[in-house]
């Protein structure tokens, strides 16, 4: 790398730099104490998990679902603090991810300060806020797993790049990268691919394959070997419903939940966000290419995020969060070389510069402000904590929930699809009462059947009698059946005669499109 | 790559750009080629133009006025000759004319070692390029980029420094084609910005006196539609652009359930390609590549933006990122395969890789739409269209020597103007627009000039009712029946059908 000696006279850049970074990193803070009950379907569906997990439930036996175990490992964290402390187990998770957020950021801060000589440093500043602006623009997927694939895998992105240009990268900060990545990279499997194919391209870049063996490198792919070998420890039974219907189903039955491109433009703003996004920022990338070493590694991370993008095939916004992290690393490059280019004095360059840093800061300023909801009508008393929350933050079964149960009871909500069982159930602080925490297996069993009916026709009729089986056990307080697509499929195998004669029907939510059931 | 480094670049660029030009050519003059549904649509309205017509008087779109007498050209000579053949012949002539222009401006030889791009490769990406568009020849967007890529090729030309100007004709000939092409639809003028803004980042300076002859152009041909009929422009100003900027921001509930066109494929080749252009090359190899590559992502931010998902909205980006591709190819070739061979293995596998798919047999052959037209109407007869994406019956009614008699060509405006006052109230400008339509379609329905009315059901049946349209419907034509076509972006369009009392 080549270095130059910074001059101490001019330091204000950097206390403007630092000053920045930390409006932007703590401007969202207030907002998530504000609305402790605010969360969406997938993260709260794993915190649920992760509670069952550590009361002792067996993964994919007595808590099901698609995906590896990784997620529901880090959830544990959230739910045993908020345990410890008292509070929604919801506020405690978002102010995690905002603490993961701090501590990704300030490991990469660390990582550039101790390459605070080099000569691309204009860069750092721009980049330590890509990935704080991508987790300050998230409302809907702040804490899904591809954010907190960014925020753990960041640092390291950042300290691999800094290894080939030869940098300094103290061996506590390589190793605490590489463990944060290891887990980063470990929780899906096109995340590990995403991080193979950036080490190859650096690798084709500096041509030289020696810095493989980078502390970094090493201690990540051990622990990523090691969460692959665990997989042997999770015993017979759990690797069998993984394997042999998990998997199966998930491969099989997915496409029930894709759709068509011009239904995702006409159904929401922030599908078409991350193109935007992409054509600013790859625009800027070609405009810029050869001006540093840091392009191509950004292309490639964010191109092959694309990729992984469209392959998903749905709307499923969260999807998209790498790839926006991408588009903003090459916007923050942008920025870095405008502001070398500034510094430099470069005259000609200097209007245009100007241009695109008022544009960044508006881009900035735009992306994370976002108006707190002021009206704080929900009691949290009513579910067992002190406060007040946004009534706004909740899903739409809470009020019925509360109105028919007890803090702690048991809730089981069988539909199409994660919403609107979770997050309702976690915010009115109710428990499972089903090992199938989300109804997704049902339609993707019916996608499954159509293609080969003798392999998956035994499987519907035992799922649906795992939840027979479930109510008539956990004796779950309320039972909300979707009136669509689960209440025609039970009622061909007379599941309420069979399992639910306990149960009256107590209403009709019309919004949800479920009939509620509550225990005599 | 012997044919690309010969020392007669002229003879290998029309060595390397013949067979995809023959191939352009024979599909073009074919007797089986049909022009896209909106080329057909903008046809018949300069059609009506030329038959003392008036935009926003007698019939109403979002459309520029420039683009209707572009699209003029080919109606009035086809008083000399058909008018399908004329067309084809226009489009095929500005198409020579695009890629002799841009081999004009290459032929300058630059100062610096490493020329911007040679041009034989020039002329391959080009014909490639429209070769991966042959199916929307004659579209907004497709005679955009061919008035537009002379000027894209200068302004490269001219940032990389060259030793002998180029000819200031040759500039003032870029710069009107691309003033041109620009005035032919709101957003364009854009998409040149962006690209000027790349040359900005990119060279740090921008040459300033080719981009006042541009301006003078456009100004000039804003002039001249002016002069022509200013009240045309003030209809354009009060209620088409505003309708047309509030599309962008619009989200058509209609479209949800539809499949058809699936574009992720496409989305998979341009990421790939992109990535691929990204590693190819350095940066002073790259300057062209990268322009066109800003191009197409240009053309995907307002595919995007359009929101509809039609294939006519995509014709930038598939242009941009073939060229690129294109390009790219060469580049690589040259650096690893040193044959003449692949003069003629490259073309055929860019023929292999734009080959554009066609309509399922199946679902063309259920169209109904033709079967109501020919037993319901006579030739020469007026049928009038109420639908949102009303393209195909356009496309069916002309190839049935029908004229379309509707006001509205696109009942988009109204379906907007509907969904926009659901959110707020609408302004003053946008509330006399409404009426106004509403009135000259009640008008165009009572005069009964019409035969037929081909009503897209079921969205466009209640539009009708929300209105208060459906009664002058009943009291001037009685329903006979429904029919299909196979069409964007449902798949398949129902329409009821209304014949004349």
């Amino acid at each position: 790398m080549n270095t130059t000696k910074v001059s101490t006279k001019n330091n204000w850049p950097i206390a403007v730099g630092i000053l920045i970074v930390l409006a932007v990193v703590f401007c969202k803070l207030p907002y998530w104490f504000a609305h402790p009950l605010a969360i969406h379907a997938d993260q709260s569906v794993y915190l649920a998990m992760a509670d069952l997990l550590l009361k002792g439930k067996k993964l994919y036996v007595d808590i099901f679902d698609f995906n590896p175990p990784l997620i529901i490992y880090l959830n544990t964290i959230p739910v045993v603090l908020a345990n410890l402390i008292n509070r929604p187990v919801i506020q405690v998770f978002n102010l995690s991810i905002y603490f993961l957020m701090l501590l990704s950021t300030t490991l990469t801060a660390a990582i550039f300060y101790a390459n605070r000589q080099a000569s691309d440093r204009y860069l750092f500043f721009p980049l330590l806020l890509a990935p704080v602006v991508c987790t300050q623009t998230q409302f809907y997927d702040f804490g899904q797993r591809e954010h907190l694939f960014i925020l753990l895998y960041f640092p390291f992105f950042v300290c691999r790049i800094l290894r080939y240009q030869s940098g300094n990268i103290p061996t506590a900060l390589a190793v605490t990268a590489g463990i944060l990545a290891a887990i980063g990279v470990s929780l899906k499997p096109q995340f590990f691919l995403t991080a193979l194919i950036l080490e190859a391209s650096l690798a084709w870049q500096w041509r030289s394959i020696k810095l493989f063996g980078s502390v970094e490198n090493k201690i990540c792919a051990l622990l990523t070997a090691v969460y692959l070998l665990h997989f042997v420890l999770l015993g017979q039974q759990s690797l069998s419903v993984l394997f042999d219907q998990a998997w199966p189903i998930y491969s099989n039955g997915l496409s029930y939940f894709h759709i068509g491109f011009i239904e995702g433009l006409a159904s929401l703003s922030s599908f078409s966000y991350p193109y935007y996004l992409l054509a600013l920022a790859m625009s800027l990338a070609f405009a810029l290419q050869g001006r540093s070493c840091w392009f191509l590694p950004a292309t490639t991370f964010t191109l092959i995020s694309l990729l992984s993008m469209l392959q998903a095939g749905s709307i499923w916004t969260y999807r998209g969060i790498p790839l926006q992290l991408g588009c903003l690393i090459l916007i923050a490059l942008s920025a870095g070389v405008g502001l070398e280019a500034l510094f430099n004095y470069k005259a000609r360059m200097a209007a245009p510069t100007l241009a695109a840093l008022v544009c960044s800061a508006v881009l900035c300023f735009c992306q994370v402000w976002a108006p707190a909801n002021t009206d704080y009508d929900f009691d949290l008393a009513q579910i067992g904590y002190s406060g007040r929350a946004p009534s706004s933050d909740l899903s739409l079964l809470v009020p019925s929930i509360i109105a028919h149960s007890q803090i702690g009871d048991r809730v089981i909500y069988i539909g199409r699809g994660v919403r609107p069982g979770y997050p309702s159930i976690l915010q009115a602080h109710r428990h499972p009462g089903s090992r199938y925490l989300h109804g997704m297996i049902l339609p993707m069993l019916v996608v499954c059947i159509e293609k080969d009916p003798s392999r998956f026709k035994p499987m519907l009729d035992l799922v649906i009698a795992n939840y027979g089986q479930d109510v008539l056990t956990n004796k779950p307080k309320l039972i909300f059946i979707d009136d669509i697509f689960v209440a025609p499929l039970f009622a061909q195998r007379r599941f309420i005669e069979k399992y639910m004669t306990n149960y009256e029907l107590i209403e009709h939510i019309d919004q949800a499109a479920c009939t509620v059931y509550r225990s005599k | 790559m012997a044919a690309i480094e010969t020392d007669a670049p002229e003879a290998s660029a029309i060595l390397l750009a013949l067979p995809p030009l023959l191939l352009i050519s024979w599909r073009l003059f074919s007797p089986q080629f049909v022009f896209a549904p909106q080329a057909i649509l903008y046809l018949d309205a300069a059609r009506r133009v030329l038959a003392g017509e008036k935009l926003y008087t007698d019939f109403w779109d979002l459309c520029q006025p420039a683009l209707l007498a572009l699209y003029s050209v080919p109606q009035w000579l086809s008083a000399f000759c058909d008018l399908a053949l004329t067309t084809k012949l226009l489009v095929w002539l500005l198409l020579v004319a695009s890629l002799t222009a841009t081999m004009f401006i290459v032929r300058v030889k630059p100062t610096n070692a490493v020329a911007p791009v040679s041009s034989p490769a020039l002329a391959l990406a080009i014909c490639c390029a429209n070769l991966a568009v042959c199916s929307q020849f004659g579209t907004v967007q497709h005679l955009f980029m061919l008035l537009l890529t002379p000027w894209l090729v200068l302004r490269i030309v001219t940032c990389e420094g060259v030793r002998s100007p180029v000819h200031i004709a040759l500039v003032m000939l870029a710069a009107a084609a691309a003033a041109l092409g620009c005035a032919l639809d709101l957003p364009y003028l854009a998409v040149l910005l962006f690209c000027e803004c790349f040359l900005l980042l990119r060279y740090g300076a921008i040459k300033v006196r080719q981009l006042f002859i541009f301006a003078m152009a456009l100004a000039l041909i804003f002039l001249f539609t002016i002069l022509m009929d200013i009240s045309i422009w003030q209809g354009y100003f009060q209620w088409a652009m505003p309708l047309r900027l509030a599309k962008f921001s619009y989200f058509d509930g209609g479209l949800l359930g539809t499949t058809f066109p699936n574009h992720s494929n496409f989305l998979y080749f341009f990421a790939v390609v992109l990535l691929a252009a990204y590693y190819s090359g350095n940066r002073a190899q790259s300057s062209l590549r990268s322009l066109f590559a800003v191009l197409a992502l240009s053309g995907l931010a307002l595919f995007i933006a359009e929101g509809d998902g039609l294939s006519y909205h995509i014709v930038i980006a598939v242009y941009g990122i073939v060229f690129l591709l294109v390009l790219s190819l060469i580049s690589l070739l040259k650096q690893t395969w040193q044959t003449a061979s692949a003069a003629i293995v490259l073309p055929l596998a860019i023929v292999a890789i734009t080959a554009i798919p066609q309509a399922p047999a199946d679902l063309l052959a259920s169209q109904t739409i033709d079967n109501a037209i020919l037993n319901l109407s006579e030739e020469g007869e007026q049928i009038t269209v109420i639908a949102q994406y009303p393209d195909v019956a356009y496309s069916r009614i002309s190839a049935l020597q029908r004229l379309p008699g509707s006001y509205l060509l696109n009942a988009m405006p109204l379906r907007l103007l509907h969904d926009l006052q659901l959110g707020q109230p609408l302004n003053d400008k946008q509330f006399s627009c409404q009426a106004f339509l509403v009135a000259k379609i009640t008008e165009n329905l009572a005069s009964r000039k019409a035969t037929l009315v081909l009503l897209e059901a079921p969205r466009q049946s209640e539009l009708l009712r929300i209105y208060g349209l459906s009664k002058v419907l009943l009291d001037n034509y009685s329903p006979a029946g429904h029919c299909q076509a196979f069409a964007e972006p449902y798949g398949t369009t129902q329409f009821s059908v209304w014949r004349r009392k």
